[in-house]
């Protein structure tokens, strides 16, 4: 429990998908504009994960991995190579399905979020949460945990940015730093500000802790385990 | 629209990065090092064209309702077959590039310009309307790639072009330029600099 | 528009299509692929052990000529029998004979894998008989930043590794991979024999390659002190 804890606090704050991983920009920036979008797209963008990370998951462990279909009778078989494009047809699939579903009861959302509603599909965040949990190897609950978190931690970020730029509207902003410019800019000092939480560590993994160069005891009855 | 001027609006009037606002997960993710952010932007343009190029042929059969399943169906399957066949052919190379396949794959450009222009125009001219938003988007991160690298290395492609003395008396690299929001901050001066000397006035 | 029936004839001719034509290519390249990426471990392996390679083709000559690929079991003796290469309990470990004597023992090299910031990293390391000095080391799979994180695999970040001690007064104490340059690091006068300088800006990876240069030696621990 206190793992999926973890998981969850370090995916929103710690490794924020967004604002330290760098995914998930192109609509971010574009969308931040006005709170209320930023918060249809955010909300979307959760959705959409909450759905798709468990659902690759078990695609990928019970499909693709080598020898996983050996209990239908096909023993041997890798099919890994057809990770990406599997992954990536399941969040267009979701994403088509949150489209109509949002055209039918907001049409004003549908019409704010324009092309980035479709643009959903690749944004890199979902595949990146995707690729993240194959990568590390996560379990169902703990893909489950991860992939909200991120998606939070995603909706965080740009639900901040769109009040930020809120209050920008009120500043004097040069010509050409106008809109996109200094969005950029306060992109970057929001990411640095949040790589303030990179020096937190939560876990109390064994498996985690720094090799102490000046305490290492190797005792020579003891046996290795590999 | 000859294509002389879709080459040149692609780069100078509607810049990917700086006007449409896609293809930025990857233009702060590889400019590091100018090396890296050319391999990128050469590749990107290559898929852009290339996919544009697939799909503008095949627009008047695909049904509306699943074009966005298509679109990507097309353009990882295009990724796909290129690093399958380096990987067979090119080895080193699909090694270097192995990391930007997955880029490519996501990337806003490819899939905005095929929305955005494919659909409606013909083979020809989508494929060079790809090669004008890759060539305009590499320009882009030849230019942070450049600015980074010079400052967060002082190098060039991997030469030393700070001088050593300069290292002697006290210069020290800029660390800040080699982690990502500096490539952000950059982004936005480079956004500051395409607006006020001309390319499209206001949003 | 379309109708249905159309829309799921072009989806089910698509499908067939790109299915067909992905694992079509993926069949026809396979065996070139599979050859590629053999001769690229065992460059690996000969590059870690500091032989220098000028053309493609001399790899599988000088394999074959300098490289006895051994497996040792959980307590460090030696198995001959090489049918079971995929059980757990065994490690992999290469012996390389000398240029001009191959039946003398130049150095070992051995697989290590560890955790990056995006991926997980795979090389060789090469040690002396003895297992405690690095003679060379090499990544062949990684996905890290270009620039960042995939600075492990160029020369200027391995060159490092050569002369490192993996061992201080009979102890396993691992390499540390320093922030910055190792020189100016504050442990610099008691640790240089293990430091290594740090790639600025990809403070993860390097961690996780400190990490790998401790968890991977002591696996062999035994083996090298009978």
């Amino acid at each position: 429990m206190g793992n999926l804890l973890n998981i969850f606090i370090t995916s929103i704050f710690i490794e924020n998908i967004l604002l330290s991983f760098f995914l998930g920009m192109c609509s971010f920036l574009a969308v931040s504009k006005r709170v209320n979008t930023a918060m249809g797209l955010g909300i979307a963008v959760v959705f959409v994960l909450i759905i798709t990370a468990p659902i690759n998951w078990v695609i990928n462990n019970q499909l693709l991995v080598p020898n996983a279909l050996a209990k239908f009778g096909f023993p041997n078989t890798d099919l890994s190579f057809l990770r990406l494009i599997i992954f990536i047809s399941v969040i267009a699939a979701v994403v088509q399905l949150v489209e109509m579903i949002i055209e039918k009861f907001s049409p004003s959302l549908y019409m704010s979020l324009g092309i980035f509603l479709p643009l959903i599909a690749v944004n890199c965040a979902i595949l990146g949460v995707s690729l993240f949990m194959v990568e590390k190897d996560y379990t169902f609950q703990e893909t489950c945990v991860f992939s909200l978190g991120s998606g939070i931690g995603w909706w965080l970020a740009i639900l901040a940015m769109a009040c930020i730029r809120d209050k920008m509207s009120y500043s004097n902003v040069p010509a050409g730093l106008e809109g996109l410019g200094i969005t950029m800019i306060t992109t970057g000092l929001m990411a640095m500000g949040f790589m303030c939480f990179g020096g937190i560590s939560l876990s109390n993994d064994e498996a985690n802790a720094e090799p102490s160069v000046s305490n290492i005891c190797y005792n020579q009855e003891n046996h290795i385990k590999f | 629209m000859t294509i002389k001027k879709i080459i040149y609006n692609s780069i100078w009037v509607s810049n990917p990065i700086a006007f449409q606002v896609l293809g930025v997960c990857s233009a702060l993710a590889v400019t590091v090092k100018l090396e890296d952010s050319l391999v990128m932007g050469l590749s990107l343009t290559l898929v852009v064209a290339l996919s544009n190029f697939l799909l503008s042929s095949i627009r008047k059969l695909i049904p509306n309702r699943i074009r966005i399943i298509v679109e990507l169906a097309v353009i990882s399957s295009l990724v796909n077959i290129i690093d399958e066949m380096l990987l067979a052919y090119y080895f080193e190379m699909s090694k270097a590039l192995s990391v930007f396949v997955s880029l490519i794959i996501t990337n806003c450009i490819v899939m905005g310009r095929a929305e955005a222009f494919a659909l409606a125009n013909s083979p020809v001219l989508s494929f060079f309307d790809g090669i004008g938003n890759g060539l305009g988007y590499a320009v882009v991160l030849g230019i942070i790639g450049s600015l980074r690298e010079i400052f967060g290395s002082g190098t060039i492609l991997g030469l030393k072009v700070i001088p050593q003395y300069l290292y002697d008396i006290g210069y020290v690299d800029n660390g800040l330029m080699l982690i990502p929001p500096a490539a952000f901050i950059l982004l936005g001066l480079v956004i500051w600099i395409f607006k006020s000397l001309g390319g499209a006035k206001g949003e | 528009m379309h109708s249905s029936r159309y829309t799921l004839v072009f989806t089910f001719c698509m499908c067939v299509f790109i299915s067909v034509l992905l694992a079509g290519t993926s069949a026809v390249l396979k065996d070139r692929q599979l050859l590629n990426k053999k001769i690229d471990v065992q460059k690996n392996i000969l590059v870690a052990a500091g032989i220098n390679i000028v053309h493609v083709n001399q790899v599988e000559k000088l394999y074959n000529k300098l490289v006895t690929p051994l497996l040792i079991s959980s307590n460090g003796k030696i198995i001959k029998d090489s049918q079971n290469e995929d059980d757990q309990n065994f490690l992999k470990i290469f012996c390389i004979g000398h240029k001009d004597s191959p039946e003398k023992i130049a150095s070992y090299v051995y697989p290590i894998k560890g955790k990056g910031l995006w991926s997980s990293l795979y090389g060789y390391l090469s040690v002396n008989p003895k297992g405690d000095t690095i003679i060379g080391i090499t990544f062949y799979k990684h996905g890290e930043t270009p620039g960042l994180g995939a600075e492990i695999e160029k020369k200027w970040f391995r060159d490092n590794f050569a002369g490192k001690k993996l061992y201080e007064k009979e102890k396993l104490v691992g390499i540390i991979v320093a922030k910055g340059k190792a020189k100016y690091n504050i442990n610099y006068k008691q640790k240089s024999q293990s430091m290594v300088d740090g790639i600025s800006g990809a403070t993860i990876t390097s961690k996780g390659v400190q990490k790998m240069l401790y968890k991977e030696p002591l696996k062999y621990h035994i083996f090298f002190n009978k």
